[in-house]
């Protein structure tokens, strides 16, 4: 009954988010001729099902496991300390601790080999619509999530209090991938948006707009980036997998192993 | 004109359903009477429940040795994890039997401390089913400890089954009525979750009108 439950929630949250950004997409689109099936929509689709079926109990597991040993590193007095804040000093902490290190996380992806043999999973979409914001490797997510998490998990922010930063984050990170270019005015240095997170997935490795929710670590840093169009082709310039099981396995094994193995096959 | 107003209410409604979204994973359309605060719950049921069941022997979504908090992917529809009779009945069954001491149901106290321990976290950055537990350091959770002992404190539902000797002695009819009895109990005990939260749905609804206001504005001005 467990696994019905998940496919019930797997399927409404599809179509809730369906509902919300395929209207977008239709009156405000980045790409005009973007149809709604688009090249590797299915294998798109598998990456959401995988996330939500299988990879989000693995994650929830090692983050549990993890979590339990970084909770003890900070001295229960400065954690009581925290939580006796405002609510809303809490929330500004939250975001700007959890930005500094997604942003510095996110560069370090782009930056490191090994770290980037996994994230390149994400930036090998060749189209970004929201069904595209899935696809990311498992171990990426939990690389990223544990960052999100990290100053709830040592400082002690208590996560009830920070529920609707946390929810807002989440479906934003969907938001700031869909085939949607919406101008916010000034506002676009304060909170990110399509239109910068696009040049973020442009072919070149090191294109910018790291940071998540907010694009100020990008303006302090110095990478911020802000065309006035959109960029022409996303993806990566690399030789990669084009299936989800390549996906999911060359990251790990390296990939001359894994053309050993696929030659092996096919022999 | 009319792609204008297209605009404005694609706009209007996107905005609204992010702030449905946010506000629903806040926990803030969970009718609750014991708090006023925005957030009462991250994952939309869960501390709802733990402060306003006063009585934990009374509330079957309160974990009744691990059966009744069936979280059905708990976050963007399900309030309230749900309550599976069946499971219950063939669990008393397995449980009372042999102890043939109390119909009640038996609350694992170390399991419930053992949930409560569980840490809070966000299993992805994009997900929007996965649960977000409370710390045990939580306010929410010392209530539901004080609730504990409370109930430790009340034998009386022991006491009352002290009359039926064994409930292996009874003819299986019986103890299928029995069983029965006691499940229809504890679902008759489910506290309601039907309250409309009216509030919530007047600032909805002149959110929405906010949002659409400020758009044909915004479009009106761009326009010009």
């Amino acid at each position: 009954m467990t696994f019905l439950y998940m496919l019930l929630g797997t399927v409404l949250s599809f179509v809730f988010l369906m509902i919300v950004f395929v209207p977008m997409e239709r009156v405000f689109p980045a790409k005009k001729n973007q149809p709604f099936f688009r090249k590797a929509w299915v294998l798109d689709l598998c990456y959401f099902l995988g996330q939500y079926l299988l990879w989000g109990s693995v994650v929830y597991f090692l983050l549990s496991y993890f979590s339990d040993w970084l909770t003890g590193i900070v001295p229960t007095s400065f954690r009581e300390l925290v939580q006796s804040q405002p609510i809303w000093v809490q929330a500004i902490e939250v975001i700007v601790l959890s930005d500094l290190l997604i942003y510095w996380g996110h560069r370090l992806q782009h930056t490191i080999p090994f770290l980037w043999r996994f994230h390149k999973v994400h930036h090998s979409a060749e189209r970004l619509d929201w069904l595209a914001a899935h696809r990311e490797h498992p171990l990426d997510s939990i690389y990223t999530v544990g960052l999100i998490n990290l100053p709830m998990f040592i400082v002690g922010f208590p996560m009830e209090v920070l529920a609707g930063v946390i929810a807002f984050r989440g479906i934003w990170a969907i938001y700031i991938h869909s085939n949607v270019r919406l101008s916010i005015g000034p506002l676009k240095k304060i909170i990110g948006s399509p239109e910068l997170h696009h040049w973020h997935h442009h072919l070149d490795r090191d294109a910018g707009n790291y940071a998540n929710i907010s694009p100020l670590m990008d303006l302090i840093f110095g990478t911020y980036v802000c065309p006035d169009h959109e960029p022409e082709a996303v993806g990566i310039r690399e030789d990669f997998s084009k299936n989800y099981v390549g996906q999911m396995i060359e990251p790990i094994v390296g990939k001359s192993q894994w053309n050993k193995f696929l030659r092996r096959i096919k022999k | 004109l009319v792609q204008n107003i297209i605009k404005v209410l694609t706009l209007g409604f996107f905005i609204s359903m992010i702030t449905g979204f946010v506000l629903y994973r806040s926990g803030y359309f969970d009718a609750t009477t014991a708090s006023d605060s925005l957030q009462v719950s991250p994952n939309g049921g869960e501390l709802y429940i733990a402060q306003v069941d006063q009585d934990s022997t009374k509330s079957p979504q309160q974990t009744i040795n691990g059966y009744s908090r069936k979280k059905i992917m708990p976050s963007t529809k399900s309030a309230v994890p749900i309550f599976d009779m069946e499971s219950v009945k063939q669990d008393m069954k397995k449980q009372l039997l042999p102890s043939s001491k109390s119909i009640a149901p038996i609350f694992d106290l170390e399991e419930l401390n053992q949930q409560e321990s569980s840490q809070e976290i966000l299993p992805s950055s994009k997900s929007m089913t996965y649960p977000i537990d409370i710390k045990p350091e939580a306010t929410a959770n010392e209530i539901e400890n004080e609730k504990r002992e409370d109930f430790k404190k009340q034998p009386e539902l022991v006491e009352d089954l002290d009359d039926v000797e064994a409930l292996g002695e009874l003819p299986p009819s019986e103890e299928a009525e029995m069983l029965d009895e006691v499940a229809e109990t504890i679902e008759s005990s489910e506290p309601e979750s039907t309250h409309i939260n009216w509030r919530g749905i007047w600032i909805g609804v002149l959110g929405i009108l906010f949002v659409a206001l400020g758009s044909i504005v915004y479009f009106k001005r761009r326009s010009k």
